[in-house]
């Protein structure tokens, strides 16, 4: 019996053939090296043939493997000097891709070793093939999971934190540098020789404990869905006070995606304070171009009554723009 | 501001917001004189017990309610006075580092004014501001200007003697003239400064 077991590790694939009988082809079982399963198999004939290639299925046919490697063959226990292939490099897709053919005979236990030098995804698109190791994509995330796991634990668990912020109704612990690395207002908060720095403490009146926290949860990279979609709208204000320029854009976006006529005027409002020329365009596309500001009429005139003049006069720019009297 | 006004004045922001109200001058005033006083502690050296969020929420009400002319010309007149009163003192020049620190806790606090109000009303920021006010309150004095000069070339005259001479100090107001741009430097010092040599070695080799 010849086992087909290949055992590897790390680069290295080994496989050992007790005896290879009167059989004349043999494959070996799948193994795993890279992103891939692959197979050895040896054929005698005149020489004895030797290929590798990897198991037909979806990762060899969308990222077929371009493999740099060295064989080696030898007699186990017999003096003899093993077999080594040169190095190649080639494309492997099938069984036919690579065949290293050689001159000898083996009789009793051999084993066949594959090194892999390296392993690339072939790109089929044209450009660049990108090796698999080291994997850096892996070790990325991986990073960057653990120190997001760090950063919510410094939070929530208060580790270390070196700043305590009042907000309108409770007490948060925080930590200077984060908010420091997050917003300039911060780090010039902490830089210059006033009560902060001295006492430790931010007064932070304009914001709820609630929004405050989510506020933070987003600077410590752990904020949740519904906690950013419930206080979005002191998430903008926030943002636009202490000058977190992704945290604007996000909620910008975010109240892009449900303007309704019950909300249109408020954020109208919100899109001109802030200066949100999306929100504001948007807005007013909502109210003139698609008609809605009928929906709207009762409320529309206190609006009207209130608004600041410059937005009053775009608004009529647009209903100028869009009305073509016949 | 006492609890309840701190309240009704909230209540104002929140109005604002829903309806569109603008603010009225009367908070803009109250909130300009708590900014007005803030810029005197820090020029008197007693910003330590001033709170940074308070006073950059204040300012930062100000400009997005739309009162950032306003704040930006009581800067400027307060900034203004002040060196005018430093212009005074006889060795203005040095408090040059005062107003050098002043000047950026200043900055800082009107950060969101310099963000958005300045570049969009085409407004000198409040750095370069400073430094201008520098120059043309007490560099162009013709007091301080003199008395600089002179100074600078006593000095160097001394030094060309073998005297001994504060080296310190003119190292600091070498620097403060090129803090302020390179055509300070040049105009006003390097030129007479550069004449002045010449009259000197030619009395020197008229010795000789």
């Amino acid at each position: 019996m010849t086992d087909s077991k290949v055992e590897t590790i790390s680069r290295l694939a080994q496989w050992r053939i007790e005896n290879f009988g009167p059989c004349s082809y043999r494959r070996s079982d799948p193994f795993k090296v890279g992103i891939w399963n692959w197979h050895l198999s040896i054929e005698k004939n005149r020489y004895l043939y030797v290929r590798l290639f990897p198991e037909p299925g979806r990762a060899s046919k969308e990222q077929p493997p371009v493999a740099r490697f060295v064989l080696r063959v030898s007699n186990v226990g017999a003096n003899r000097r093993p077999y080594i292939s040169p190095v190649h490099e080639r494309l492997l897709r099938n069984s036919e891709d690579f065949v290293w053919p050689v001159d000898s005979t083996f009789h009793g236990r051999f084993i066949i070793d594959v090194e892999f030098l390296d392993l690339k995804i072939y790109s089929l698109n044209g450009s660049d093939s990108c090796s698999i190791w080291p994997n850096e994509i892996a070790l990325q995330s991986l990073a960057t999971n653990s120190t997001l796991r760090c950063l919510s634990r410094m939070l929530n668990e208060g580790i270390h934190a070196d700043v305590t912020i009042n907000t309108a109704d409770g007490t948060l612990a925080a930590h200077k540098a984060v908010l420091s690395v997050s917003s300039p207002v911060f780090g010039s908060m902490f830089l210059h020789d006033l009560k902060e720095k001295e006492s430790s403490t931010i007064n932070i009146e304009d914001m709820s404990l609630e929004s405050c926290m989510a506020l933070l949860s987003y600077l410590y990279g752990g904020i949740k869905q519904e906690d950013f979609w419930k206080h979005r709208l002191a998430l903008l204000g926030a943002a636009n006070k202490y000058d977190i320029a992704d945290l604007k854009e996000c909620c910008e976006e975010s109240l892009l995606e449900d303007i309704n006529s019950s909300n249109v005027l408020e954020r109208l409002q919100e899109a001109w304070l802030y200066q949100l020329d999306k929100l504001k365009k948007s807005c007013l596309m909502y109210l003139f171009d698609f008609g809605k500001i009928y929906d709207v009429r009762d409320e529309i005139s206190t609006f009207f009554l209130h608004a600041d003049r410059e937005l009053m006069i775009e608004m009529f720019q647009e209903v100028l723009t869009v009305w073509k009297p016949v | 501001m006492s609890h309840q006004k701190k309240r009704a004045f909230n209540f104002k922001i929140e109005t604002f917001k829903r309806y569109g109200v603008e603010l009225d001058l009367k908070y803009a005033k109250k909130t300009w004189k708590l900014l007005e006083h803030a810029i005197h502690e820090i020029y008197n050296h007693k910003a330590s017990g001033l709170s940074f969020e308070e006073h950059y929420r204040n300012a930062y009400n100000m400009v997005l309610h739309k009162y950032g002319e306003k704040l930006y010309s009581g800067l400027v007149a307060t900034m203004t006075w002040h060196l005018k009163e430093i212009s005074r003192c006889i060795e203005s020049a040095r408090k040059w580092g005062d107003h050098n620190m002043a000047l950026q806790m200043i900055r800082d606090i009107l950060m969101f004014m310099d963000r958005t109000f300045v570049p969009s009303s085409h407004k000198t920021p409040v750095n370069e501001l400073g430094l201008n006010l520098w120059r043309d309150n007490i560099i162009h004095s013709s007091e301080t200007q003199r008395r600089l000069l002179n100074t600078l070339i006593d000095c160097v005259n001394k030094e060309r003697t073998g005297e001994f001479i504060n080296r310190g100090l003119i190292r600091n107001i070498v620097k403060m003239l090129m803090d302020l741009g390179p055509s300070v430097y040049q105009q006003d010092f390097e030129k007479p400064f550069l004449e002045v040599p010449t009259n000197f070695f030619r009395a020197e080799s008229q010795h000789t």
